[in-house]
């Protein structure tokens, strides 16, 4: 059971760059919480801080309920697995596996013992007496998963584990990961840039930006429920559209949308008093829920279409903004072709001057 | 057109060492003719170095001189690159800047200097002196060679080390060590031939013949009347002490060549 927990940490670089201003988060115990955020946001100095390889400027970090803030990474119970595997050049598969045990003193045959038990799992027997060089990307990342395995980690990290591998080899190894992830009694923190990976390893959610939590929740969470306009666009692909727009009228907590592009009004349920009549607002609606339907609220205008096979995506624009949808197969668009669109009104955010997104969510 | 200037380039470069050769194996008293092809193998002048000079004990001195050299060097190079390549400590780029500076004294400017250093710690006249003075021009370059060098190991190599438990000494001996082995070859190589060539140093700080190193005994090799020239065995010795270099150089070339472009393009 080891919750890992940051109580108002900040992390300073040489004194002066603040990548981490005061975090609190509460990563749950044997789930996977998923980091994600644009570059520079500071996921990966958050795994160094769990690890101890970067040390925490202020606050605290507890593992299963210990203080580690001043740990030496050794006696943290973590294993980290890196982006660019930094598996030991000059030493075996089965050496490189078995360097921590040795360390730690373990005998000779609890270290055969457990390298070849780990081995068996990932399907490198095989390979234990090669050198990294001779080994392809997809199994240099076995055994870089394979070494913090053999730990046996109560926390187990993982920087952009799949990041240097090309796609298919992405997709086998994504898999991988989810089974070891069920056969592991382990808390993991997982940082990618990959929607997908985010989308269907996580339990768990944290989407940062400039060293922020800006939301945490399950992925279906987040993807329904984003909070604001940054968790709402980054989340999703091709990501959400917002639409420039004002408010006609307000009942209650009832706003009518309108504006530029808009072939009638269309209403949303907000979070009380988040409008007047005549505010301006941003409409977000993801490209998946737009379907071409005549009478609907939305005029798009075609600019480019991409037939992808099974679903086809046709970029335009409405009003002023820039549109995507999202759809099944259709016959080609001319491009300057105006269309009719229809909003799926349970799929509908609203966003206010400080791009919050007020929309209310209960009835979902 | 480049076969033709490749043996221009190795001609010009060789003909001193095979004009060495061919001296030294001239009758003392041919010594002036000038001849391309030895017409008698005379040996008599590699023999009489070793009789008239301790000359067999000159070279077990150099010997001994150099390796130690290239032994501390190689130590305290290490321990020195491993601080300044991965400690962020203040005034490191200050350090390093001074290090290098050390190096661009003419040896002249620190003979004297040396000499009382070396005289006060009861070195005079021994291949420890020589040893610890050498430290003043081999070090330099081998700690900004290998400081280079460790700079480009990944980082986060040293950090897997560290999660699986690495303390600093092991990270340095068990994973950065092993990685150098080029660097280490290239460096060692440099700081044993700058030792084995040394000559100013070595003189001064050596008084009796006993005590002298190849080059300093080289140099006082004369001949045995005023009237008879000593260059055939001054070139017989000169002879003898390059081949030990030309056999290391050609035992490590692969490494020296990998050591120099080690980390020139990305694996
Ligand atoms: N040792 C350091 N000294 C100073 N600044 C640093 C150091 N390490 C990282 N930074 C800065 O901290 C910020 C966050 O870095 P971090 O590596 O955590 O980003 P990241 O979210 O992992 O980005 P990416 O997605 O590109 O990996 C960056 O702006 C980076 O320049
Ligand atoms: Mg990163």
């Amino acid at each position: 059971m080891s919750e890992v927990v940051f109580e108002n940490v900040t992390k300073i670089y040489s004194g002066k760059t603040t990548i981490i201003p005061k975090i609190n988060l509460r990563l749950p115990a044997n789930e996977l919480t998923v980091f994600v955020g644009p570059s520079g946001c500071g996921k990966s100095t958050l795994l160094k801080l769990i690890a101890g390889l970067e040390e925490t400027t202020d606050g605290k970090i507890t593992i299963g309920g210990r203080d580690v803030t001043y740990a030496p990474p050794a006696k943290r119970g973590i294993a980290m697995v890196f982006q660019s595997y930094a598996l030991y050049p000059h030493m075996t598969v089965f050496e490189n596996m078995a360097f921590a045990l040795q360390i730690a003193k373990s005998s000779k045959e609890e270290i055969r013992n457990r390298v070849s038990e780990v081995a068996r799992i990932l399907q490198l027997g095989p390979l234990l007496d090669r050198k990294p060089r001779q080994l392809s990307g997809g199994q240099r990342q076995r055994v870089a998963i394979g070494r913090a395995l053999v730990r046996n980690p109560d926390v187990f990290l993982l920087d952009e584990p799949l990041s240097n591998l090309d796609a298919a080899l992405r997709v086998d190894m994504r898999i991988e990961i989810a089974k070891i992830r069920q056969s592991l009694n382990a808390t993991m923190v997982y940082v990618t840039h990959d929607q997908v990976e985010a989308m269907t390893l996580a339990d768990n959610i944290v989407v940062l930006r400039a060293g922020v939590v800006e939301q945490m929740g399950p992925p279906l969470e987040i993807y329904h429920k984003p909070v604001n306009k940054f968790v709402a666009g980054f989340l999703g692909s091709p990501s959400m559209n917002f639409i420039e727009a004002k408010i006609e009228s307000v009942q209650g907590d009832i706003v009518q949308i309108g504006g530029e592009g808009f072939a009638k009004t269309l209403a949303a349920k907000v979070k009380p008093g988040a409008f007047k009549s005549g505010d301006r607002a941003l409409l977000g609606i993801r490209p998946e829920h737009l379907s071409i339907e005549s009478d609907g609220e939305l005029q798009f205008v075609t600019s480019l279409q991409e037939q992808l096979g099974d679903h086809a995506l046709i970029y335009g624009s409405v009003g002023a903004s820039k549109c995507t949808i999202k759809t099944s197969p259709t016959r080609a668009f001319k491009a300057g072709e105006s269309l009719s669109l229809k909003v799926q009104a349970d799929e509908v955010h609203v966003f206010d001057a400080s791009e919050k997104n007020v929309v209310v969510f209960e009835a979902r | 057109m480049l076969w033709l200037f490749v043996i221009v380039v190795s001609a010009f470069s060789l003909f001193p060492f095979y004009w060495a050769i061919v001296s030294s194996l001239k009758d003392p008293s041919t010594m002036f003719q000038v001849e391309y092809w030895p017409s008698a193998l005379e040996w008599s002048n590699y023999s009489s170095i070793f009789k008239e000079q301790p000359f067999g004990k000159n070279i077990w001195n150099s010997i001994l001189v150099a390796t130690s050299t290239v032994l501390l060097c190689l130590f305290v190079g290490v321990l020195a690159a491993y601080s300044l390549a991965r400690v962020e400590f203040r005034g490191r780029g200050l350090l390093l800047a001074l290090i290098l500076a050390v190096s661009m004294f003419p040896q002249v400017a620190v003979l004297s200097g040396m000499f009382e250093l070396v005289k006060s710690m009861g070195l005079y006249n021994s291949w420890g002196g020589l040893t610890l003075s050498y430290m003043i021009f081999t070090l330099p370059f081998t700690i900004w060679l290998l400081t280079t060098f460790m700079r480009q190991l990944p980082r986060e190599l040293e950090q897997a080390a560290i999660v699986d438990g690495a303390s600093s000494w092991t990270v340095l001996y068990r994973v950065f060590l092993p990685l150098m082995g080029p660097s280490l070859v290239t460096t060692g190589l440099l700081s044993f031939i700058a030792a084995w060539n040394e000559f100013l140093f070595a003189l001064t700080f050596t008084l009796t013949a006993d005590a002298r190193t190849v080059p300093v005994a080289i140099g006082l090799i004369s001949g045995a009347s005023s009237f008879e020239s000593p260059w055939g065995r001054i070139m017989a010795a000169s002879v003898i002490v390059t081949v030990p270099l030309v056999v290391l150089v050609l035992i490590f070339q692969k490494s020296i060549v990998s050591g120099l472009t080690a980390g020139a393009v990305k694996e």
